[in-house]
């Protein structure tokens, strides 16, 4: 991590920005925040992490005014306020740029950027070249040059993310929330958003930055906030803190732990893609995966990850190439090949993963129906015991066949996408980036899940992003490049740099990363 | 699935008056609002409750409740059947026309349930397979059904239905008219099928969410073609009680069937999103639209009043679903 971030530790006097007293809410009888303390002092980025379920989110809709604490005061600059409404917090100077955009996409770039505030020109009537002209000066403060007469659906992300941050300046915000900001970002445009973070700081704003990814956390931030089951762990200097003590603190386990011990007993190929091409995606990919192992898929974002794990379940229209199970050709939807004994975990556990509005026990027996009945009429309470079964294997919270899937934090939702498939024994698994978006805590268990299974002789396709994760559990790592494979590396031969310098093209000069890495953005601290 | 997470809460920490009176009227609107109606009806109109009148009551309301549990099926998979009342009008013909011509029963009956297949599984492929938006392809199937029904017809629909299902329309048991057995007995079996089978769950599934059903190996097409099968068949049954029971076929038969049946399932707790409703709401959405009419038959208003008494219960109905809805999501 070249951003390496000035600290502003000698602030212990400044009045802080933005101050939460003993804050409490609970839902039904979940108590989210239990009398929680959280201060940011202005200009500075502020880290606050923790798992699903932490917190985090109830404390982003309190700055927003979304919901009302129970108990509490929310101070900011000085005046407390015991509710604050979506007006009175813009008002007061928070700003919370949500995971998912709240932008018009038939609407422009400025358009947008003053929403329900266009600057009125001669006559009143609203004038969209000095929206476009204030727009153009809010987004030079931001380093960039976007034009602000584009429309917003012709927007990346990282460039809808800006719109985010100029609405909420031009609301002339002093506290700006982000919520995740970095889970639908790829590792260039992070650094633009890391970019544009720092020069809010130098303008004297502060940030609250809301990661999964600690290795953003050391790499952003100047001071760092824990939170823990609803309650305040701990605020830091970032700079003094470790990643182990970090994790310790969120989960209460060190990283050593993350990574399950892995004594790989490897058989014969089970699943064979053999010279497979899709169409502009894939060209002449061969992977082997023998039973009991565990093979990676590395590869930038659009290097056809995704496009393989989905071929491998009939999801691509496949021009050339075979896919072998026990040397028998799969077939080509869903729900034939789990029959045959292969299963896909998608990347998009939302739109792909979860049926939701459903509970959680229609979501674990949906790919087995079947073997819960007879003549097609089902037996509830085999499918009931089914469900608690593997809910109890699979550590789902709360443990419950009957909670709708939705209400459920990512972890666990992605527990019961895994959980799922068990029960139809497959004998090949391809997962596609199953941790993303998951905490440290249900990422350790999803690994223990992912070893279990090799254990048993499934052979396994895991394609991820995250290379912490590729080479803490994978025996092997195919790396692909522009759909087609770079390399094939061994687990004592795979590093960080093999990776990386196969997955981009020899020769490139700037090197991109994948996924910043922690102990890198930890000896840069040092 | 929501209405569970919704008791549980409730249970937990108690929400506003308000929000508990939106909660309960959403789950029940449409059965107090029949039951307000009854109310008034015996002040306002005594004349409801005479036998004759019940018993039409209860005929249209069965006719219109078999549309209705096919159209509620092709709601739970997130389509909409534009062409029901198409396939009620055809059968109406098909049965007068045995009736003139000789031709047998078994044969006239086998040309209706062949048309009424024809017409869902050509819905059912230009939504599956051709990707057309649900109700365009469904309009396309009425405008060109009802266009084959005028060419055949010569636009002159009229004449007598057979003898036998004349008896159908008007015979009883026990005092109940055959055709509301006829739709209860249906109503029970699609019941028993939505909650107990597995393509009951199929139905669920794909209408919350097609893509995530599909990667779960659900045969999303399969579903989705039966969904509208089953609805023409329905509308084929419901075909034969309208003109069984009028005793003739005009070529007015079928006309509000279309919007009746979505109207009545909505105000019976169906969502139009898909993947949310049931048997019991869509049966008494039927009974509830079904009930209006005939009051402002009997009240001796203009027939326009209907319509108007309608539209304003469909509106009580929608927005009283929306705000049960933007609350569930408000506390999610």
């Amino acid at each position: 991590m070249t951003l390496a971030s000035p600290v502003s530790t000698e602030s212990g006097s400044t009045e802080p920005l933005l101050e939460l007293r003993n804050v409490s809410k609970a839902f039904g009888g979940v108590q989210a925040l239990d009398r929680v303390n959280f201060t940011v002092l202005p200009g500075e980025i502020h880290a606050l992490v923790g798992e699903n379920g932490a917190g985090k989110s109830t404390l982003v809709k309190i700055l927003a005014g979304a919901y009302v604490p129970d108990s509490g005061e929310v101070i900011v600059s000085g005046e407390s306020h015991a509710t604050l409404t979506p007006q009175r917090a813009r008002a007061a100077g928070i700003a919370v740029v949500h995971q998912e955009f709240n932008l018009l996409s038939e609407l422009t770039v400025a358009e947008n950027v003053f929403l329900g505030m266009l600057p009125k020109g001669r006559l009143g009537a609203v004038s969209p070249e000095k929206a476009a002209r204030l727009t153009t000066a809010i987004l030079a403060r931001l380093g960039s040059d976007l034009d602000p007469r584009r429309y917003v659906l012709q927007l990346s992300v990282v460039e809808q993310q800006l719109v985010e941050i100029a609405k909420a300046l031009a609301g002339n915000a002093r506290c700006i929330v982000m919520d995740e900001p970095s889970t639908v970002l790829s590792p260039e445009e992070l650094k633009v958003l890391y970019a544009v973070l720092h020069r809010l700081r130098d303008e004297g704003r502060s940030i609250v930055y809301i990661s999964h990814r600690l290795s953003e956390v050391f790499a952003l931030s100047d001071r760092v906030t824990v939170f823990k089951d609803g309650r305040f762990v701990s605020s830091d200097n970032t700079v003094e803190m470790t990643e182990d003590e970090l994790i310790r603190r969120m989960v209460g386990r060190p990283i050593s732990e993350l990574f399950p011990e892995r004594v790989p007993s490897i058989g014969e190929p089970v699943l064979e893609v053999r010279n497979l091409t899709v169409p502009g995606k894939l060209f002449d990919v061969s992977v082997t995966v023998r039973r009991g192992e565990i093979v990676g898929l590395a590869g930038l974002g659009g290097s056809g990850r995704t496009t393989l794990a989905r071929a491998v379940v009939g999801l691509e229209d496949v021009a050339a190439g075979q896919i072998l199970l026990e040397g028998t050709r799969v077939p080509r939807s869903p729900g034939p090949c789990a029959r045959a004994g292969v299963v896909m975990v998608p990347e998009d556990r939302k739109a792909h993963g979860i049926v939701a509005g459903r509970s959680v026990a229609a979501n674990l027996s949906l790919p087995s129906l079947r073997r819960f009945s007879r003549a097609g009429v089902l037996s509830f309470k085999r499918e009931q015991s089914m469900a608690a079964r593997l809910i109890a294997q699979f550590g789902v919270r709360p443990a419950s066949t009957r909670v709708s899937i939705h209400n459920l934090s990512g972890g666990n939702q992605q527990k019961v996408v895994l959980a799922k498939w068990f029960d139809t024994s497959p004998k090949a698994v391809v997962l596609d980036e199953p941790t993303r978006g998951v905490d440290v805590g249900a990422k350790s268990e999803i690994y223990a899940i992912i070893e279990d299974l090799s254990a048993r002789g499934v052979g396994v396709l895991l394609a991820s992003s995250d290379l912490t994760e590729l080479l803490g559990v994978c025996d092997r790592i195919v790396v692909l490049r522009e759909g087609r494979v770079a390399a094939e590396l061994n687990r004592s031969d795979a590093s960080e740099e093999s990776i990386l310098r196969a997955a981009v093209a020899s020769g490139t000069s700037d090197e991109p990363e994948i996924a910043p890495q922690a102990p890198q953005s930890r000896t840069e601290k040092q | 699935m929501t209405l569970s997470t919704a008791v549980d809460r409730s249970a937990a920490h108690r929400p506003p008056l308000a929000v508990q009176v939106v909660d309960w009227l959403s789950r029940y609107s449409a059965i107090s609002t029949t039951v307000l109606l009854l109310i008034v009806a015996a002040i306002v109109t005594p004349t409801f409750y005479d036998e004759t009148n019940l018993r039409t009551v209860a005929v249209q309301t069965s006719a219109l409740g078999i549309v209705v549990l096919g159209q509620m099926v092709v709601l739970l998979v997130r389509g909409i059947d534009m062409s029901v009342s198409a396939v009620v009008a055809v059968t109406g013909v098909i049965a007068t026309s045995a009736a003139g011509g000789g031709a047998n029963i078994a044969i006239s009956l086998a040309a209706a349930v062949g048309l009424a297949l024809m017409v869902g599984l050509v819905n059912g492929l230009l939504i599956t397979w051709r990707k057309v938006p649900p109700f365009i392809a469904t309009f396309i199937m009425f405008i060109v059904v009802s266009g084959a029904l005028l060419a055949y017809t010569k636009a002159q629909t009229s004449g007598s239905a057979p003898a036998w299902l004349r008896r159908v329309g008007s015979g009883s048991i026990a005092g109940v008219p055959l055709p509301t057995i006829i739709w209860i007995a249906m109503g029970l079996l699609l019941f028993g099928v939505l909650t107990r089978t597995i393509w009951g769950r199929y139905v669920y599934s794909v209408g919350a969410n097609p893509e995530a059903s599909r990667h779960a190996g659900v045969p999303v097409f399969a579903v989705t073609m039966s969904a509208y099968v089953l609805c023409a068949l329905c509308a084929l049954v419901g075909g034969l009680m309208y003109s069984g029971y009028s005793g003739y076929i005009d070529q007015n038969l079928g006309n509000n069937v279309n919007l009746n049946s979505i109207a009545a399932a909505i105000i019976g707790g169906v969502a139009f999103s898909g993947g949310r409703g049931g048997v019991l709401g869509a049966a008494v959405g039927a009974l509830l639209l079904t009930v209006l009419t005939n009051m402002v038959v009997v009240a001796g208003l203009e027939i326009y009043w209907q319509l108007i008494a309608q539209g304003l219960v469909l509106i009580f109905a929608v927005a009283i679903n929306g705000l049960r809805d933007r609350w569930i999501r408000d506390t999610a």
